[in-house]
């Protein structure tokens, strides 16, 4: 493969699965009951 | 505080049984036969890897925003589309039916594709297309009729898969959403991806494959100032995410009240164009060793849809080694991610039904998925069926999927002005803040981009017909059955809502549970419902803490 082709590959994966764990991370540390302003602790952490 | 406590005299809603299952149901339908056959192409014809620029965009400013906007609408008046946009606004319930009738537009020829499907899965095993795959897929398999008319010739092939495939669909919508529709997609979205990074395995180790991934990674950057580039994008996330066409809305009137609707959306929206990634890379792997093996540019062999299914994957399994494997994962996938992404879409339909009537499930499952399946066989499994199944995709998918968004955005944000009402809703349940960037991506940005997408389409077909079909076909089943839709949807949302519908029979613990002060009915709106104290009934009920 050419070196700008994998370049992009990585970039690709890392950006959008990157953003795939960023997203269950967020998910995992905002149950439902926590999470917006009905939740019994501050709801917003980002 | 129960969300699930039930009034003395109204029924609690079907609910998922948490937001797993919600998360895994939304990914199995928003992961479909578009990710599989369709980005890979999109991308590749729209700058390769510089294609990764306007679709992150239209990911984070139109995908994502348009799911929340449907999430809002579901899980706020907890109703299939027609209920949901019933209890919005009395006059907006067409639009909840135009949704649900495009739902079952797209039902009845989505079995016939993975019905085919199921059968190449089969002949995979013994590559039964021989030499000649295209010759193979329009005659021996699907023996398309020389007079494009519909007829009544059935073909047994397509037709007993497909006839299997709606008692499956009969089935898993009949025991209901935690146990069908939730547990089809705890099981297919795992199985799905098991066997999908185990057929790119394969076809990165294929000769030529990275040829194939140079073709698909290396950045044109030239077509980024192209605006078509852009509205591909955007075409691209739109049409993958299951968005605007009332599957979102249907899932999240499944929740119950405390689920962090925004935090799952993101899940899910990115699970799906990860998805897309992985496919693209498998897809062109495959295709760069077909390049490879015919002694033919990539570009030459590059196609997507059904060609790229039924006549390009067959040329690859049959010269690929072990293309027999290849072949059994690839259909197979196609099987597992069709499913889930059927299932979503006629649930639609089942649940629009059974909101308005107030039959029990599996009476309606019985009429819906029975009369729908009946007119899908009729249809597409018979020599005509191929190029009906061509002309409704075309226009269920670009008149349909978008003309319904968009009027649903510009009624909800411009007409009704409940936007700010609908980021309160948000904001009330959800761990990632929406506020005024959200709000103008819904009201100024979606309306745009989707009004420019249905009107240069409905240009480009009305001033150059599609494909090479006589006129009086696509006036049929494109024209007449676009515009059919919008008047049957408008005559449904006239039929009144008996008390035994869910409308009056179900509770809605957003608005009415016990431990919350019932709203007023007023003019103009369902019962129980006033947007305008949203917010405040929030802060009332539950101050913000830390803010």
């Amino acid at each position: 493969m050419d070196p700008i082709a994998i370049l992009f590959l990585v970039v690709a994966i890392v950006v959008v699965w990157g953003g795939m764990v960023a997203s269950l991370i967020h998910l995992l540390k905002n149950p439902d009951h926590l999470s917006g302003e009905e939740g019994i602790a501050p709801g917003p952490t980002t | 505080m129960s969300s699930t406590t039930a009034s003395p005299q109204k029924a609690s809603r079907e609910q998922f049984a948490g937001r797993w299952a919600f998360i895994f149901a939304a990914i199995g339908s928003a992961v479909g036969l578009g990710n599989i056959w369709r980005f890979p192409y999109v991308a590749y014809e729209n700058g390769g890897g510089a294609f990764i620029v306007p679709y992150l965009v239209a990911l984070l400013t139109a995908g994502i925003p348009l799911l929340f906007f449907d999430y809002a609408i579901g899980h706020r008046f907890k109703g299939s589309p027609p209920l949901a946009f019933r209890r919005l606004s009395r006059w907006t319930e067409s639009i909840g039916w135009w949704q649900v009738l495009i739902c079952f537009v797209i039902g009845v020829y989505y079995a016939a594709i993975i019905a085919y499907a199921a059968m190449y899965t089969w002949f995979s095993f013994d590559e039964r297309w021989g030499d000649d795959p295209e010759a193979f897929f329009f005659g021996e398999y699907l023996r398309v009729a020389d007079d494009v008319a519909p007829n009544l010739e059935f073909v047994p092939s397509v037709f007993w898969p497909m006839l299997v495939v709606w008692l499956i669909l009969l089935v898993i919508l009949g025991v209901g959403v935690k146990k069908g529709i939730a547990m089809a997609s705890l099981i297919g979205i795992p199985v799905l991806v098991v066997m999908f990074v185990i057929l790119v395995v394969v076809a990165l180790f294929l000769p030529g494959a990275p040829e194939g991934l140079n073709a698909l990674f290396t950045p044109n950057w030239e077509v980024l100032t192209n605006p078509q580039v852009w509205i591909a994008a955007y075409g691209q996330i739109f049409f993958s995410l299951s968005v605007g066409f009332g599957i979102m809305i249907t899932y999240a009137s499944y929740l119950k009240r405390r689920t962090n609707l925004t935090g799952s959306g993101l899940m899910v929206g990115f699970s799906n164009s990860s998805f897309e990634i992985l496919a693209g890379i498998g897809v062109f792997a495959a295709l760069g060793f077909m390049a490879q093996a015919n002694g033919v540019e990539v570009a030459e062999v590059v196609t997507n849809g059904i060609g790229l299914a039924f006549i390009a994957f067959p040329t690859i399994i049959s010269e690929a080694p072990a293309g027999a494997l290849i072949g059994v994962l690839f259909f197979a996938s196609l099987v597992v991610a069709g499913f889930t992404s059927l299932i979503s879409i006629l649930e639609v339909v089942v649940s629009a039904v059974k909101d308005k009537l107030g039959w029990s499930r599996w009476t309606t499952v019985i009429v819906v998925v029975g009369t729908s399946g009946l007119i899908s066989l009729l249809l597409f499994s018979t020599t005509s069926g191929i190029n009906v199944l061509d002309v409704t995709d075309a226009f269920a998918n670009n008149f349909g999927i978008v003309g319904a968004a968009l009027v649903a955005v510009v009624v909800v944000s411009w007409l009704l002005r409940r936007l700010d009402n609908m980021v309160n809703h948000l904001n009330a349940v959800s761990s990632f803040r929406v506020g005024r960037a959200y709000k103008v991506l819904v009201a100024v940005i979606l309306p745009i981009v989707l009004a420019y997408m249905w009107v240069s389409d409905v240009v480009l077909k009305a001033t150059e017909g599609y494909g090479d079909l006589p006129s009086w076909f696509v006036g049929t089943f494109g024209w007449g059955m676009s515009i059919a839709l919008i008047v049957v949807a408008v005559l449904l949302s006239l039929l009144p809502w008996t008390q035994r519908s869910a409308l009056h029979s179900e509770l809605n613990d957003n608005l009415e549970s016990e431990d919350l002060p019932e709203y007023p009915e007023h003019e103009g709106t369902g019962p129980g419902v006033q947007w305008d104290t949203v917010g405040q009934h929030h802060h009332a009920e539950h101050p913000r803490k830390g803010h």
